[in-house]
């Protein structure tokens, strides 16, 4: 498989989604200018990673989703190949309407960089299918607007349709509240990350290519969210 | 030795007329405005009891080209919508002011 990673101005966790990756022993990664109009070669995944696109300016992701990239990210989707926001790239991906809701500051009105606890709620799909459904992993967060906002009914059917793959909880497996929810960001029903309706587009906050290199920080449970999307290609060769 | 002159006549270009646009966009009832709030929150602390809501938002002021008002209006929404504002958490409003 082929990844493509957007830069925009004001990314900053391109390079780690890059090594996470590499790491992972993925297949190649192409670092995609934001100003190009498409893919050196056709990915199968395209990332859009966390920073502060265009300075946060505006609304976070605003600017980035006008891009002239966008288009071809947009395409890929349709396409049906793997389209993944982490953080300011889920921002985007709201803003460009690829995926429903917005995200807004922070209850606290600070900028969160903490360890975070999320539950994977659903082990069917190609981002989440090497971790066990219920199961609670840690992930880290760093925003300043996380906090997952859609209108009452929207949010019903978003729910309804299990569109809500994690969400964050209040600690690790293993101890007595192990899983309860929780909101750091005051995010309506504690949503760290959804999925479009066709299952191929993916929005999360938390960041799993910063709990992905062994021995960076701690924490490694970012390795099954790359090998699932691994197994998701995997599985679709061997199916021809 | 021809000299040839071209004498690009003008074409007959509609006028453009200059305004300048204040937008204001602020985030719509039901949408948790939480600088609103502590806004709110300190401006009641500090002896303003009069206060009974605070809504914060973005103001932006363009200088734009059109025929007429109407055209000018009608380039504000659609860039206020296409941008300036996500109609799912803020609402907008402008006003026009012809210049020069």
């Amino acid at each position: 498989m082929r990844t493509a990673v957007v830069v925009f101005p004001g990314s900053n966790c391109d390079r780690d989604v890059m090594n996470a990756i590499l790491d992972m022993e993925l297949g190649p990664v192409d670092m995609v200018w934001h100003d190009e109009d498409g893919f050196p070669e056709r990915p199968d995944l395209v990332v859009l990673p966390g920073g502060f696109s265009y300075g946060d300016y505006l609304r976070s992701g605003a600017l980035a989703a006008k891009s002239r990239v966008m288009k071809a990210v947009r395409g890929i989707a349709d396409e049906g190949g793997l389209v993944l926001g982490i953080c300011n790239g889920f921002q985007i991906l709201t803003e460009a309407r690829m995926l429903p809701g917005a995200l807004l500051p922070n209850t606290s009105m600070r900028f969160i960089c903490a360890k975070s606890f999320v539950r994977v709620e659903r082990a069917d799909t190609p981002f989440t299918n090497a971790y066990a459904s219920g199961q609670v992993v840690q992930f880290p967060i760093a925003h300043h607007e996380g906090l997952y906002f859609l209108p009452p009914d929207e949010l019903g059917e978003l729910e309804a349709r299990g569109q809500v793959v994690y969400r964050y909880a209040n600690s690790s497996a293993g101890s007595a509240d192990a899983g309860e929810e929780y909101s750091p960001n005051g995010s309506l029903n504690g949503i760290a990350g959804i999925i479009n309706a066709s299952g191929n587009v993916l929005g999360l906050m938390p960041h799993p290519e910063r709990a992905t290199l062994k021995g960076l920080i701690r924490g490694t449970d970012g390795r099954n969210f790359w090998q699932s999307i691994r197994n998701h290609f995997g599985a679709l060769e061997a199916n021809g | 030795m021809i000299i040839l002159v071209i004498i690009r006549l003008g074409r007959h270009k509609k006028d453009m007329r200059c305004f300048k646009a204040d937008v204001t966009v602020l985030p719509k009832d039901g949408v948790l405005d939480i600088q609103g709030k502590a806004v709110e929150k300190t401006l009641r602390s500090h002896g303003y009891s009069e206060v009974d809501e605070v809504r914060v938002g973005r103001f932006i002021r363009l200088a734009i080209r059109a025929e007429d008002e109407s055209e000018a209006g009608e380039k504000i929404c659609r860039m206020a919508d296409d941008l300036l504002s996500n109609g799912l958490i803020e609402s907008y409003s402008y006003t026009l002011e012809a210049m020069r």
